[in-house]
């Protein structure tokens, strides 16, 4: 056995050629989206810096993968067109799920912890009283609110467009759109409309300078700015020409980002990666809510509630990797990365003009260190193993952060002003979480198969040995290298 | 070993090997429903004829683990060729559906007048079980369901295709039908029958080598029609007492006109720009009659389904190099289909309480990228990746549906309206198709696999059990045979 081991650890010494690589490729070694930045060549890097995309010849790549049970396919081409200029559509990306389709982020556009409209109007008795009314079903008013309705997970299209005028210099832009929609209109002699819409408009770009310094390598910097928009809304205007109306939407959301890149060789094949990202947010919605009847469960209204969310984010990460042998590379990384955010929740009643009673503000802050090591090399003549181990130094809580929780109350909802606060403040630390991962390439000069492996089926055995079942792989990524075929097939 | 079955997977034969195709190799390149962008197809010589002497003298067979289907393309002479096939797979959207708004068994919600009203059950199954009839079960609720009687592949189809000079002509006649009929005779005379049939003619026209660029023109005309005719007719032998039910289509037909334009940039560089307009009438009535008290009925529903679709596609197929070519294509489909629904109770001389009119939209666009590439003599693998760009709605069309009611069912006039709407867009989603051909000789064989093996790894090692391919696909050519036997 220890034989075996040794011949195993002895094959890694040799030869080593640092391949272009797949978002599967990546996450064998453990480089998630946190760390594309510290290793060199990783493929997804070119979507946060599209200046990379010159980096590629003409490659045709699909990746398949199960995540959460859902599966999941996405691929594309890079093509060079001309001469210095690449061209790269990709398909299947998701968009940013955490802002758009959920409620327990901090930046989600659903996290709201106050109920006002739907608590404090009635808005579902009124909607359910009309509808009952007048024969219709549409009944649709609380999924104005809910995050789990009209989910929008790809990007229709990615377009990549990279322009590389000298040897030292590139630059490249990246866009992306996608939308959902969920509409109905009913009408009988009253008319109903429902509607649900969201989207995501992505546009980022970047520049690298790859210098012949004797240390410093490559600058690169890139910046990013992500609209995303929301507007769900349901209207109704009966027989006597009275208004029930309620709407949810974004008030102008928008993610910003810059991120600097500085690649230094202090002695050959020992690359030192130095990172700093700044992300800033506001993820900002308003509801509103409108009755002119009188007659049904609660009084007229006209209420507006502001959901206002900001914050910034600063990531500071540094990264060594080194090619201890020409088939062999390490790498090690950490960053450190701030994040502050703000929520407040306020709401008026135009009718009455009266305040919210019990209005929240929301602060988060955390501050994570995780740390990630990976290993590549060449296993055999046409197979590379990765490896990778992260650690989390320090987390904040369960939840991901430190809260601060004010509860205000206003003695006198006629004015503005606050009158009391109750300060609930939940910090701490979560135990230190490691995690591994593993993952295979085989290669041929014209094309590579990568597999993230599934820990589970090398802790237990293949069912050969076992008996037990286990799928060899959570992800499978092909790539073609289109000028290098011909070659191969001779 | 790990090598060898991964190799196995990954490799594939010639690309320039691979013009002819079968219906296998065009689900592998993503492009089945679009097979327009490419030449050599079966598929689109099954709708322009002439396109069967891009796949002359050979034999053809598919087998998608619940049909098969195959072909002889055997060219006569030069100029002339003969094409004899089955199991193309028939309109199904139509003769099997009762989806709106193309089926022709989509009767739509429960305010019918006759024997689907689910108000009053089904009238005349409850007439017959009160009465002497009762010998057929389910007779009358068998003819509006479209599960039974399947027609799904045509039984023959056959094309012939004369070519003179730059110019070829074809004609095709394709014909498919299932029945059903059982009968009883006793106190009581049964018979029901349910009967389908599809015939499709196509005429084709193609102009090749028109210019250095422009390498073909072709242009077909499709016509089909569709014939459903399920009825129920029951007498009681000792009374003059009968039933009967009819569920029929009313002229259905759909008739397309499509061209490609071929054009050779260079050598290596292929584009087609395609288009096409369908006009249809999927219409089909429903009547029930019976004289059995206490349901005296005599009533018949009109299902009126019209609309039109029309397509502009563009593929540019690019050949890297001798082994490799790579195919992007995008087709822009839009579609516009009607329906309308009214009911006479001639029995009572009363008109349906709710008739209805929808009108159905889509718009797809999706774009296919296709790789074909030869990683050894005899091996080629092919990759697709295909999305709709624009989010295609849920149930794929936007539905606007209007219903009317009447306060008074003996006067045509409509008192209120109801109109709704209702579009659900989500989802872009990416689909991918991987496949392998084998090819040796004359013979080239074709698999759809399952991306699944590719993932989980194959049972030995992942316990999973998985089919190895979705669709198979063999091709045999004749050619030099049949040059052997005739020089001799």
């Amino acid at each position: 056995m220890k034989r075996y081991l040794y011949i195993f650890f002895l094959l890694l010494l040799f030869v080593f050629s640092a391949l272009e690589a797949t978002k599967t490729r990546s996450l064998g070694a453990g480089i998630t989206g946190d760390f594309t930045w510290a290793v060199d060549d990783q493929f997804t890097y070119i979507y946060l810096n599209p200046a990379y995309v010159t980096n590629y010849s003409s490659i045709f790549f699909a990746e398949y993968s199960i995540e959460n049970s859902i599966d999941k396919k996405s691929g594309g081409v890079i093509l060079k067109p001309f001469e210095n200029f690449s061209l790269g559509i990709v398909s299947g990306l998701s968009v940013n799920d955490d802002v758009l389709n959920n409620d327990s982020y901090p930046r989600s556009l659903f996290k709201r912890d106050v109920n006002a409209i739907l608590g404090n109007t009635n808005i579902l008795l009124f909607n359910q009283a009309v509808i009952n009314a007048n024969g219709l079903s549409l009944a649709e008013g609380v999924a104005l609110f809910q995050n789990s309705r009209n989910i929008l997970d790809n990007r229709n299209l990615t377009v990549l467009i990279g322009w590389r005028p000298t040897k030292n210099f590139s630059i490249g832009v990246n866009s992306s759109y996608s939308y959902s929609i969920d509409s109905e209109v009913k009408t009988r002699q009253i008319s109903e409309n429902f509607d649900l819409f969201k989207s995501e408009l992505r546009v980022s770009a970047g520049l690298a300078y790859f210098l012949n310094d004797r240390y410093l390598k490559s600058i690169d910097l890139s910046t990013s700015y992500t609209r995303y928009v929301i507007d769900n809304s349901y209207d109704e205007t009966d027989l006597d020409g009275k208004r029930i109306m309620a709407n949810y939407k974004t008030s102008g959301a928008y993610d910003l980002s810059v991120g600097l890149r500085f690649v230094a060789e202090v002695i050959p094949k020992h690359r030192f990666h130095l990172s700093l990202n700044y992300d800033t947010y506001d993820t900002s919605t308003t509801g509103t809510a409108l009755s002119q009847i009188s007659n049904l469960p609660s009084f007229p209204f006209s209420v507006i509630e502001d959901y206002s969310r900001v914050g910034s984010k600063v990531n500071f990460g540094f990264s060594d990797q080194l090619q201890i042998l020409p088939n062999v590379m390490i790498f090690a990384a950490t960053f450190i990365e701030i994040s502050s955010f703000v929520n407040n929740y306020d709401g008026r009643d135009l009718v009455s003009l009266t305040y919210r009673p019990d209005p929240v503000k929301e602060e988060y802050s955390s501050t994570r260190i995780p740390i990630l090591m990976g290993l590549e090399g060449r296993l055999f003549k046409n197979w590379i193993f990765r490896f990778g181990f992260s650690h989390a130094i320090k987390t904040a809580k369960a939840s991901g952060f430190d809260t601060i929780t004010y509860n205000y109350s206003r003695a006198d909802t006629s004015v503005e002003t606050i009158t009391q606060e109750d300060i609930k403040e939940s910090t701490g630390s979560a135990g230190a979480s490691s995690n591994i991962s593993m993952g295979l390439s085989y290669f041929l000069p014209s094309l590579q198969i990568d597999w993230k492996g599934n820990i589970l089926f090398f802790s237990q055995g293949p069912f050969l040995l076992s008996g037990q079942s286990a799928q060899l792989a959570t992800s499978v990524a092909i790539t073609f290298y289109l000028s290098k075929l011909e070659e191969f097939t001779r | 070993m790990i090598k060898l079955f991964v190799k196995a997977l990954i490799i594939a034969s010639s690309i320039t090997g691979l013009r002819a195709g079968t219906v296998t190799l065009e689900k592998s390149l993503g492009i089945h429903d679009t097979p327009w962008m490419k030449t050599s197809t079966f598929s689109y010589a099954t709708k322009n004829p002439t396109a069967w002497f891009e796949l002359a003298d050979q034999i053809i067979v598919d087998y998608d683990l619940l049909s098969v289907s195959g072909a002889l393309i055997f060219k006569v002479s030069n100029s002339l060729l003969f094409s004899i096939f089955s199991g193309s797979p028939t309109n199904s959207s139509v003769l099997n559906s009762g989806i709106g708004p193309e089926g022709l068994f989509d009767f739509g919600g429960s305010n019918y007048i006759t024997f689907f009203n689910s108000d009053t059950g089904n009238v005349l199954d409850s007439a017959s079980t009160g009465t002497n009839l009762g010998n057929l079960p389910v007779r009358v609720n068998e003819l509006g369901d479209p599960s039974f009687n399947l027609l799904q592949q045509e039984n023959l189809a056959m094309a012939l295709a004369y070519r003179k000079r730059k110019s070829t002509l074809g004609f095709q006649v394709a014909y498919g039908f299932s029945k059903n009929l059982e009968e009883f005779f006793g106190l009581a005379e049964e018979t029901q029958e349910l009967w389908k049939s599809q015939l499709r003619l196509n005429f084709g026209l193609k102009v090749e080598n028109l210019s250095d660029l422009i390498s073909f023109f072709d242009i077909a005309l499709e016509l089909k029609t569709f014939d459903l005719n399920n009825r129920y007719d029951g007498r009681v032998t000792t009374t003059t007492e009968k039933v009967s039910a009819l569920v029929e289509s009313a002229g259905a037909f759909e008739v397309q006109l499509m061209g490609r334009l071929g054009l050779k940039k260079s050598k290596s560089n292929f584009w087609i720009v395609y288009s096409s307009i369908t006009a249809f009438d999927f219409s089909s009535t429903a009547q029930a009659k019976s004289s059995v008290q206490p349901f005296i009925i005599d009533t018949i529903d009109n299902f009126s389904r019209n609309g039109f679709n029309a397509a502009l596609g563009i593929s540019n197929r690019v050949k890297i190099n001798k082994s490799v070519s790579f195919l992007i294509g995008s087709e822009a489909r839009y579609s516009y289909n009607t329906l309308f629904y009214d009911g006479i109770d001639n029995g009572n001389s009363l008109l349906a309480l709710q008739p209805l009119s929808g009108n159905y939209y889509s718009l797809k666009l999706p774009l296919i990228l296709a790789f074909e590439a030869q990683v050894s003599k005899s091996w080629v693998f092919n990759l697709s990746l295909s999305q709709n760009i624009i989010n295609i709605p849920q149930g794929e069309f936007v539905e606007e549906l209007t219903e009317m009611f009447r306060s008074n069912q003996a006067i045509d006039r409509l008192t209120t309206l109801e109109s709704s709407s209702r579009v659900v867009q989500g989802k872009s989603k990416t689909e991918m198709t991987l496949g392998l051909s084998w090819k040796i000789s004359t013979i080239q064989i074709d698999w759809l696999t399952q991306l699944e093996i590719f993932r989980e790894g194959p049972y030995f090692l992942s316990g999973e059990s998985r089919k190895f391919s979705t669709s198979f696909g063999f091709r045999y050519s004749f050619s030099n045979l049949k040059d052997k036997i005739w020089k001799k």
